[in-house]
């Protein structure tokens, strides 16, 4: 429920006392860069590490949740799986299913702080590299805890990937961009 | 008899509608501790099979509640049945959060009971008024460890592609899937719990302040009623943290 909300509470004497608040729901979504990833000996999805020679960038962001004055820590986050689209160049090899979010559609929790923590990237490009790129666009829903279904729309976000053809692979998501050479 | 006529199958009707609901609700008017007890008792074994007996169980609370006059047997059946109740299901770790509602639900209840003293003499109510948070206890201890393992988690998506033919670095990313959504789950889990035992904190902050009127701030009253309830000195000083911390 949106808007004002008044609670009237009624005593055993008859007296009535009420207080008024106001509802909002999330809005939109911001994100900050918290690390990249960087080149390591081995491929580790966890810590954020690329073996020298692997085309691929990543990076760990934290999105907030808005308005900050208010918490929205019962209330869950999801993205909603779309396909690949604006696909260009290097990435049209790829198959529909490859280049779907399908690493979406399932649901976290927003903290007290109403932040959520994403991580970007993409690794194991292939040679020979070519110029090319996609993008997904998400649909950011929420949700009350407790509750099921599909939730309701509060921010869309675009997150893309780039390819050079030295293999510099380019990954960027609200406003927030990393850039890794193999 | 005319009147006779139609009266005879309304009173048969009435009394098949009150048959109905006796069986659909047992003992919903169960009149003394004792009965009160092992209704309720077994309402919880019921509940094993059929969780919706756990609404049963607060409808029988409420009802018992206002019970006048409510007497020291009565404050000790409410004692009695209230522990067995906030000890239901075992290990808390991977009870549900409805299970976990129903026991906030049950410690509210039992927490307000704040008049029908007159029957007892102050030293008998101040006894009955321990043996209330000792039944609840349970629930109190670890108040802040849920509440801070929520706090503590990073929820969100692994969106990673992986391309190539490398198996071993798909798996890892089918891994780390699997582990965002599992721990997706488990956060939610957590966080509704925390969120129950948040009602629970602020159940017992009344209590303290309205039946033993000492304040949060008495580190040394707060703790001496917590221990009187069974806490161990570490869960007492943990248990008053947290409600210092939840104001």
């Amino acid at each position: 429920m949106l808007g004002a909300v008044t609670i009237t509470a009624t005593l055993a004497s008859g007296s009535t006392c009420t207080a008024t608040i106001q509802v909002v729901t999330p809005q939109s979504l911001t994100g900050t860069k918290d690390s990249e990833w960087t080149t390591d000996a081995t491929l580790d999805l966890n810590a954020g590490t690329i073996p020298a020679g692997t085309a691929g960038a990543g990076m760990f962001l934290t999105m907030t949740v808005a308005p900050t004055n208010v918490s929205f820590g019962y209330c869950e986050a999801s993205e909603v799986p779309t396909p690949g689209e604006n696909v260009v160049g290097y990435f049209t090899q790829l198959t529909v299913a490859q280049l779907a979010h399908s690493t979406a559609g399932h649901w976290w929790t927003i903290t007290d702080d109403n932040e959520w923590f994403d991580t970007a990237a993409l690794v194991g490009a292939a040679e020979p590299w070519s110029v090319g790129g996609y993008q997904w666009t998400i649909p950011n829903h929420f949700r009350c805890l407790g509750h099921d279904g599909s939730g309701t729309l509060y921010a869309t976000t675009v997150q893309a990937f780039t390819i050079a053809v030295n293999g510099t692979v380019t990954v960027s998501k609200v406003g927030q961009t990393t850039t890794r050479t193999p | 008899m005319m009147v006779r006529f139609v009266l005879l199958p309304r009173l048969c009707c009435l009394a098949a509608v009150c048959a109905w609901s006796a069986a659909a609700e047992p003992a919903a008017e169960a009149s003394s501790a004792t009965e009160y007890r092992t209704a309720q008792a077994k309402r919880l074994d019921a509940a094993e099979s059929d969780p919706t007996m756990l609404e049963h169980y607060l409808t029988e609370l409420r009802a018992y509640l206002a019970k006048r006059p409510f007497e020291r047997t009565d404050y000790a059946a409410l004692a009695e049945a209230g522990a067995k109740a906030i000890r239901h299901g075992a290990n808390e770790k991977s009870i549900s959060p409805t299970l976990w509602q129903f026991k906030a639900d049950v410690a509210a209840l039992i927490l307000t009971r704040q008049d029908g003293w007159e029957t007892l003499n102050a030293n008998a109510a101040q006894a009955i008024r321990i043996d209330l948070l000792t039944a609840v206890r349970p629930l109190l201890v670890g108040l802040s460890a849920t509440k801070a393992e929520a706090a503590a988690e990073r929820p969100g998506p692994v969106n990673v592609v992986v391309l190539g033919t490398d198996p071993a670095a798909q798996d890892q990313a089918d891994q780390a899937q699997a582990a965002a959504r599992a721990a997706g789950e488990a956060a939610r889990h957590r966080r509704m719990v925390a969120n129950i035992r948040d009602e629970v904190a602020q159940t017992l902050r009344r209590y303290l302040v309205k039946e033993f009127n000492v304040a949060l701030a008495d580190e040394a009253g707060v703790t001496q009623i917590l221990r009187r309830a069974g806490c161990s000195l570490k869960e007492a000083r943990e248990v008053r943290a947290a409600l210092v911390v939840e104001e």
